[in-house]
């Protein structure tokens, strides 16, 4: 990255904008330091003008329900903008101001409904429930019956249905009364304003509502239509005007004085020549670059296809420092890797290539998911590859057993593990994972750390990686000794010495050489590897000491990746053992039920697999890899004019 | 007949391991997994350290899960 600095008199200003605009290479850094000569540069004149022009649409955008998604047939809007958004603002708010009107009337109408509906079962006008002086009216519901009410008050006349009751009494007894009441679990309401029979209101009520319905369905009538008519209009203004108001507010990032302007800002080195000989056409403007320290730059990670698919994954935790190792491309390796081993079968494998490639095709207004699924392609890729080479599986279904084939000193049985039966075998594998994904991590802060001058922090890293190796050979050998060793565990001890025998020399692993704890052997070799890694980490980072187990622990939490291999083979396993048998009993209503359970099943098995093998693949580079390494918090480049790089909030 | 009981008894002391320890990370994730995208509906820069915060709990059911298998590595 290079910083910018470009000095120009203020009538150049606009064109000096539109050019910086088109290249979309600047990152401009905003000035903010004001002082006596040097103040933050006013907005070009078209902005308040613009900028109300796109208020204006944007409320017509949320009275009409448009939103991004929508297509914009055509191309872009030309003529007098600010004319048609006006009369367009015009026809529309009426139309709205009629909906709203309507649609508080009727909410209106529904509270009043549903207050008249237990007065309409008895046949009094609404004027006589009020109004007396000798008289005490009591209105409500009550859950017992009146039975003794006599007694209380002889004279009084009542009016029922179910539990509503209208009490008329002599004012004297009134309290009374009420004691009787309460007693009796009556709860008052109250009584509609108004006059009139209840019935007779009701039913006017209903004939307006049904009036204001059909006018409603006019107003949004008449709003669809607008909607159909003008939608692309409306978008493709927007996004004019957008552009607009972001030019036009640039200068509020800039530097100005009286009669000339400063813009600030960083643009990738390769391009630098390109933008200083195209500002240099405007004559006027004076460009220098400055030397500054690289770490402040922003970052833009540039990886080439189809690795850059996976930056996405690393903006996503935190934007790397500018003088950071970018881990886009182990990301883009170990991610689809990862994913395959724990999907593993042909059958899946083949349809998460079919769903990402269709998925990637149909979603291209959306990159950050579009890169998602071309990942996913890969992980697609990969799970056929584990599928057919490793555990010869299509659905769950076994595709060859007990092939073996001759490769030099080695004799492959194929399939290499059954996810069923081999499980120490595949956790033995993920060490193995383990080990290499977390020893790039501690490569990695060796170089990040190793640049930045800190020899310290830089011998950890080499203590750190020198104590996954003891605790890897450590894991190796214990299972090694075990009474029915994991096949891997024996491949990996016995590396040393197959290695050795070729190039002539008798090296064999030191299985049985270390010391017993009660029949547990652990080798001489981890426990010198050990002390040395703890002896660097010791002096290089001493806090790093108590999290030695940590370390443990994150290897082992690489024993997910056989834990979901294992867990998605069980599931399709145990699908076709319930359902094969009833699809191919001979009988056609087994073939279709079975059928139809069968693809349903594995369907269930598809989705679930995608997701779990997919978060768990990327937890693994988020914390177990990238916390051995990653300090993040860089600033990410983002160009000026580059297309959504402004926020729509206007 | 011993050695079956024996066998047996291990394999629960395995799931026993098990089982508490992987309640007690879902326990210790749902709180903090709660708490992670709250601060994520915030601000959404926070998704990386809420995701590591988020798992740091799984230390526990994968040290249950080391001595499950160093438990069934006693049987005969």
């Amino acid at each position: 990255m290079s910083r910018i600095l470009i000095v120009g008199p203020k009538k150049d200003l606009e064109p000096t904008v539109e050019i910086l605009y088109s290249l979309e290479t600047l990152h401009l850094l905003d000035f903010v330091e004001e002082d006596e000569t040097f103040k933050i540069g006013k907005p070009l004149e078209k902005a308040s003008s613009a900028s109300t022009s796109l208020i204006k649409l944007r409320s017509i955008c949320s009275v009409l329900e448009l939103d991004e998604s929508q297509a914009r047939k055509g191309g872009p809007v030309t003529g007098e903008i600010e004319g048609k958004i006006t009369s367009l603002e015009l026809q529309i708010s009426d139309e709205d101001n009629a909906r709203k009107h309507i649609e508080s009337r009727l909410s209106n109408i529904d509270i009043r409904l549903r207050t008249l509906e237990p007065f309409s079962h008895i046949p009094l006008p609404l004027g006589l429930y009020r109004g007396y002086e000798n008289l005490h009216v009591f209105v409500g519901r009550t859950s017992k019956s009146l039975e003794g009410l006599a007694k209380v008050a002889p004279d009084f006349e009542v009016y029922q249905h179910e539990k509503f009751i209208a009490l008329f009494v002599p004012e004297k007894k009134a309290s009374e009364v009420q004691t009787f009441l309460n007693d009796r679990g009556f709860v008052a309401v109250e009584v509609p304003e108004g006059d009139g029979l209840p019935l007779k209101v009701t039913k006017d009520l209903e004939t307006e509502k049904k009036n204001l319905k059909k006018r409603l369905e006019q107003t949004q009538d008449t709003l669809e239509k607008l909607k159909e008519k003008h939608a692309h209009f409306v978008l493709s203004a927007e996004d004019f005007l957008t552009v607009q108001v972001e030019k036009a507010e640039a200068p509020l990032r800039f530097a100005s004085t009286e009669h000339s302007f400063a813009v600030d800002g960083w643009i990738p080195k390769e391009r630098a020549k390109e933008v200083k000989s195209s500002l240099s056409k405007m004559g006027t403007l004076y460009i220098e670059e400055i030397e500054k320290e690289e770490e402040e730059s922003p970052v833009l990670l540039d990886n080439p296809e189809p690795a850059s698919r996976a930056e996405f994954f690393v903006h996503m935790f935190s934007t790397p420092k500018s003088d950071e190792l970018d881990p886009t491309p182990i990301l883009f390796f170990v991610f689809p890797l990862f994913f395959g081993f724990m999907i593993g079968d042909i059958g899946y494998g083949v349809a998460m290539m079919v769903t990402a490639f269709i998925m990637q095709a149909k979603l291209k207004s959306m990159p950050d998911f579009r890169n998602l699924m071309l990942v996913m392609f890969w992980g697609g890729v990969f799970s056929v590859f584990f599928g057919l080479f490793v555990f010869g599986d299509a659905f769950g279904f076994p595709i060859w057993e007990h092939l073996e084939v001759e490769i030099g000193f080695l004799s492959l049985k194929f399939p290499l593990f059954h996810k069923l039966d081999d499980v120490m075998d595949l956790i033995m594998v993920s060490f193995i994972a383990a080990l290499i994904h977390l020893g790039i991590g501690y490569a990695f802060g060796f170089i990040n750390e190793f640049k930045k001058g800190k020899k310290k922090h830089a011998m950890a890293k080499v203590g750190w990686m020198l104590i996954l190796f003891a605790f890897f050979i450590l894991i190796m050998v214990t299972a090694y000794n075990r009474p029915y060793p994991p096949r891997v565990a024996v491949f990996v001890v016995d590396l040393p010495h197959w290695i050795g025998q070729t190039v002539g020399l008798d090296i064999a692993f030191p299985t049985g050489f270390g010391f017993d704890f009660g029949g547990w052997i652990v080798s001489y070799v981890s426990i010198i590897l050990l002390v040395i890694g703890a002896v660097l980490l010791g002096i290089g980072e001493p806090m790093g000491l108590v999290e030695v187990i940590g370390l443990l622990a994150n290897m082992f939490s690489y024993a997910r990746l056989a834990g979901v291999a294992v867990a998605k083979g069980a599931m399709a396993n145990a699908f076709n053992e319930m359902l094969v048998p009833w699809a191919v009993s001979g009988a056609i209503e087994g073939l279709i039920l079975g059928g139809i359970f069968l693809i349903l099943s594995h369907f269930v098995i598809f989705v679930l697999g995608a997701l779990s093998a997919g978060i768990q693949a990327i937890r693994l580079n988020y914390v177990e890899f990238f916390l051995k390494f990653y300090e993040g918090n860089g600033e990410r480049f983002k160009p000026f004019g580059e297309p959504g790089a402004m926020s729509k909030e206007v | 007949m011993a050695g079956e009981i024996g066998d047996g008894l291990i394999a629960l002391a395995a799931a026993i391991a098990m089982v508490g320890s992987a309640v007690a990370t879902a326990w210790a994730e749902k709180v903090v997994g709660a708490a992670a995208v709250g601060a994520m509906a915030e601000n959404e820069s926070l998704f990386g350290k809420g995701i590591v915060f988020m798992v740091l709990p799984e230390t526990i059911v994968i040290f249950g899960l080391v001595i499950a298998l160093m438990l069934l590595g006693k049987m005969g």
